[in-house]
């Protein structure tokens, strides 16, 4: 009886060895799975978008720095010259240009 | 001991004084005129501007947009004493190359119209059909604003186009040709214009390069030189072809008369 009960214990093992063993093989763990074409057109997409971020950001950066530039010009050009007449020797001259 | 270094663009005279080492200050901004008068110059086939004039619509650079905004501004300002469309009118005027190449041909001096629209959205720039621009008005001030901000992390330093001039930093007597005075400038800048010398015959008559747009011809004035000081160089460029016009302005200025007069006034002392 107990020698029946333990065939059939090694019975189920094997089967379950077995199974697992097709299972593992039927998955062919060594072949690399190939990404869908939409998955491909994803990750194409989203290089894209990396790549127009980064432009986009220089972009912005750029616009930002010329903003600055020119309100600092804006400034410049709101303050009063500082300006009188003297007698000193000229170091240069001004005449029509 | 100022350092001085000269050289010729924008067909004139530049001089540039600096009070301390130059280093490559010099370079940089002989590198930077001739950057600019390939870009605004009006003589220049290829110049961003003649591609402008030619197209009569152009996405323009960051340099062209800016002094196409300024001439705009001081247009709007001036009530149109100052126009940048008066390229037309300067070319009917005979001054179709550049200063030094300038002959009597034979033709007559015309009149041509000016004020035409320009509109400026976003970074395109768009003129109306059979309007050009000349930014000869203002571009040389702009370009000395924008040299002396190269040349200031040097030291105080002074530049000076052909009369059209700016500093920053010290304090710089400039003589007033004709005048017999000299202004100390301290900060901002100073431009002159006149007639007496970009001037030529055409036709046995006698021209010259500052265009009244009410007319569409050379401006007749008794105002023989302007000379104003202003903020930048370019808002001066732009006061002393008003103050040529009109014979005044709210500035600091110094006006030679045609009979010889020199007016001084706008609070200079």
């Amino acid at each position: 009886m107990t020698s029946a009960l333990l065939r059939l214990y090694a019975l189920a093992f094997a089967i379950l060895a077995f199974t697992l063993s097709w299972a593992g093989v039927a998955a062919r763990p060594w072949v690399k799975p190939k990404p869908s074409a939409q998955m491909q057109l994803v990750a194409l997409r989203e290089q894209a978008l990396r790549r127009e971020t980064v432009l986009v950001n220089r972009i912005l950066r750029e616009r930002a720095a010329r903003a600055a530039v020119l309100r600092s010009r804006a400034a410049a050009a709101a303050a009063k010259p500082a300006v009188r007449i003297v007698t000193l020797p000229p170091l240069t001259i001004t005449r029509s240009s | 001991m100022i350092a001085r270094h000269s050289f010729r663009a924008m067909g004139t005279d530049i001089e540039c004084l600096l009070d301390a080492e130059p280093g490559d200050g010099f370079a940089a901004v002989e590198a930077e005129f001739v950057r600019l008068e390939a870009l605004l110059s009006r003589f220049q086939p290829d110049s961003e501007l003649s591609r402008l004039n030619a197209a009569g619509e152009l996405v323009a650079g960051p340099e062209l947009l800016e002094v196409t905004r300024l001439a705009l501004a001081a247009r709007e300002r001036t009530g149109g004493l100052f126009d940048p469309a008066v390229h037309d009118a300067v070319v009917a005027a005979g001054y179709d190359r550049s200063f030094e190449l300038l002959a009597d041909d034979g033709r007559h001096a015309e009149a041509a119209r000016c004020g035409g629209r320009i509109e400026v959205e976003g970074a395109t720039i768009r003129l109306e059909p059979g309007t050009r621009l000349d930014l000869g008005g203002i571009a040389k001030g702009y370009a000395v604003d924008r040299v002396v901000e190269l040349l200031a992390p040097h030291g105080p330093c002074l530049v000076n186009a052909g009369g059209d001039l700016a500093v920053a930093g010290g304090s710089w007597p400039v003589a007033i040709e004709g005048t017999g005075l000299t202004l100390a400038l301290d900060s901002g800048a100073l431009a002159t214009s006149g007639r007496d010398r970009r001037r030529w015959l055409l036709g046995g008559e006698e021209l010259h390069h500052l265009v009244d747009p009410a007319t569409g011809r050379p401006a007749v004035t008794d105002v023989m030189r302007a000379t104003v000081v202003a903020a930048s160089a370019a808002e001066a460029e732009v006061l002393a072809k008003v103050a040529f016009l009109t014979g005044s302005v709210d500035a600091p200025h110094v006006l030679v008369r045609a009979d010889g007069r020199v007016v001084v006034g706008g609070g200079l002392a």
